[in-house]
């Protein structure tokens, strides 16, 4: 595990890998390419995407609580892991290709990979067709999110009662979010299509400047669905983080702390602020990484922990010392 | 449920008519729950056509504005504008053709006036703001002079300078109707009379052939600057005409309960309508 940070390498060192200048040694460039390189970009797209989504869901919601991973894709990632990892349901089988792409070959885990992607959007689906149900409001969404996330809850406990030591013990490990598992073709894989989501959330910037401006009756005389916007954001929220999620596990935190540290920092134009906050998760994560990969080295604290130790204080911090700052 | 068969003479009026109306309201029924609030409303607005909505608190003024853009949706009847049924259209096909302006825009979200104003161009934005959508803004700012405060946080204005701002935006919006849900009613009587002029003012344009529906509770105001009256009373509308027809003492007492004498202005040759007391007598009407 604690590979990728023992090994030291030098900043002029791995620019001059990087830019072809200077032919690296087998090791170096092992270390480089191979672990350090996916590691940092995987960082940066798990916090961007999660910091997005979070902003986005907030923001349609009208609730400063709300983040991706609480409204559905943390419990029904948990699901589809326990589900794979103790009974051994897949969504996939384990030579599972797609589209020519012989996936089982390309992603380690492809079983666990697919699944927590997998059951996280179909809970997430289950949380909006029962919000509609119950109402368009956002209020709707939020509470049926809370029942649901109980409810699968309870199914994981119930699954990690029956499951072995060792399947308790990957299952932990999956749940401890870390940037440190896939490979470089699997990060670029999620970075394309993270860059494909991305310009359809920003998108919405406007449209939630409105509806922050003057609420539902406001948005709708001026061409904007508040029903529809609030779907929307969750369908696609949901899309990027699960992807996110299920290469990485649960990286908890920094979708509900970066937004506001975003909004703390340059306001609420959803123009601004959703890039800002992208800007702030990819940071977040990627320090929390870095200082947890470093600090007790060659043991590597997985980045979720890391995230809640030092951005939680941060955060609070942040909130005390510019109190009425922020707006939900 | 066949129900255009049952009104033969409804298209009478249509033919003698320059141009189709603005706003046609058949049959629109509306309900909170099992309390009806709105039952068998029709009406229509001509273009250039500045249309008030009196009745007391309650009565439904605002829901019948929000009727007619898809914020309520009816349970029954048909509302068209500029003769396309409103079903048809979608939210932002709407707010090309209808734009609203709430009773205020309560708000701590910190956004300058200028981008509130650049949202009434959100109809018409694909992916970004065009050279055009700045041309229209910047020129709704000029001719309404709202230099002074266009660049301060909206949330920090007063509250006759937020309508103004919000009035803005909707015409940036450019509507064939437009919607004002008691535009005036948190407002100073200069900000009350200067808001009803712009108004009038945007009806008047013959080069756009724009209506307007206002709820508002002043009825002198109403008088003065609308070309129709309608007082909505017991669900239904009690009037639909002149100022000079709907506005009689009768009416008011009827309506208002209470008593009033209508005199029409030497200067300005509307009705004026001075309450003398409460009616307290109980009258029941039949």
């Amino acid at each position: 595990m604690g590979f990728g940070s023992s090994e030291s390498l030098n900043f002029v060192k791995i620019g001059k890998i990087i830019l072809g200048i200077d032919e690296p040694t087998g090791t170096q460039s092992v270390i480089l390419l191979k672990y350090r390189l996916p590691r940092v970009l995987m960082a940066i797209f798990a916090g961007a995407a999660l910091a997005i989504a979070g902003a986005l869901m907030q923001g349609s919601l009208g609730n400063p609580l709300v983040s991706p991973l609480t409204l559905g894709v943390a419990s029904g990632a948990s699901l589809g892991a326990a589900l794979a990892i103790i009974l051994g349901f897949s969504v996939v089988g384990a030579n599972f290709s797609l589209f020519g792409l012989p996936f089982a070959e390309i992603i380690p885990n492809t079983i666990i990979v697919f699944n927590t992607f997998a059951f996280a959007l179909i809970v997430v689906f289950i949380i909006i067709k029962l919000g509609e149900f119950r109402g368009i409001s956002a209020e709707s969404y939020i509470l049926v999110g809370i029942a649901i996330t109980f409810i699968n809850g309870a199914i994981v406990q119930s699954l990690v009662y029956f499951a072995t030591p060792q399947q308790l013990a990957q299952l932990t490990h999956w749940s401890f979010g870390s940037v440190r598992r896939p490979d470089l073709e699997t990060v670029l894989f999620v970075g394309v299509v993270l860059g494909i989501v991305f310009p359809i959330l920003i998108r919405y910037s406007w449209d939630l400047n409105t509806l922050a401006l003057g609420g539902d009756d406001f948005a709708i005389s001026t061409g904007v669905d508040p029903a529809r916007l609030r779907k929307n954001i969750l369908i696609i929220s949901a899309f990027a983080t699960s992807i996110i999620v299920a290469f990485t596990g649960l990286i908890g935190f920094v979708g509900l702390a970066a937004p506001h540290i975003a909004r703390l920092i340059i306001g609420n134009d959803y123009r601004k602020l959703v890039p800002c906050s992208a800007l702030i998760g990819a940071l977040l994560v990627l320090v929390a990484d870095t200082i947890g990969g470093t600090i007790f080295a060659p043991v590597v604290l997985p980045v979720g922990i890391m995230l809640s130790i030092l951005g939680g204080p941060f955060f609070l911090y942040l909130l005390l010392s510019r109190r009425g700052a922020t707006h939900g | 449920m066949d129900d255009v068969t049952q009104r033969p003479n409804q298209r009478r009026k249509q033919s003698s008519k320059k141009q189709q109306p603005m706003i046609e309201v058949s049959d629109l029924s509306f309900s909170y729950g099992k309390n009806t609030v709105l039952e068998n409303i029709s009406f229509s607005v001509e273009p250039n056509c500045l249309v008030a909505v009196l009745g007391v608190n309650g009565t439904g003024k605002s829901t019948l504005i929000k009727c007619l853009n898809k914020i309520n949706k009816i349970d029954s009847g048909t509302v068209k504008v500029c003769g396309v049924p409103i079903d048809a259209l979608t939210i932002n096909e709407l707010a090309q053709l209808v734009a609203y302006v709430p009773q205020k825009v309560a708000t701590s979200f910190p956004i300058d006036v200028y981008d509130v104003i650049l949202l009434g161009r959100r109809p018409y934005i694909n992916w970004n703001v065009s050279e055009s959508d700045r041309k229209i803004v910047a020129s709704v700012i000029r001719e309404l002079s709202l230099e002074n405060f266009a660049f301060r946080k909206f949330h920090t204005l007063s509250g006759g300078e937020q309508q103004k701002a919000i009035v803005a935006k909707a015409i940036v919006q450019q509507p064939q109707v437009y919607l004002f849900d008691e535009p005036t009613s948190s407002l100073d009587l200069f900000n009350q009379y200067e808001i009803l002029k712009q108004i009038k003012g945007l009806v008047s344009d013959e080069s756009t052939n724009c209506s307007a529906i206002v709820a508002m509770h002043d009825i002198n105001l109403a008088s003065k600057f609308a070309d129709k009256i309608m007082i909505i009373h017991e669900s239904k509308i009690f009037c639909y005409d002149e100022p000079r027809v709907a506005l009689n003492s009768a009416a008011i007492s009827e309506v208002y309960r209470v008593n009033a004498e209508v005199v029409i202005s030497g200067t300005s040759g509307k009705p004026v309508v001075n309450i003398l007391g409460l009616d307290r007598e109980e009258k029941k009407y039949e």
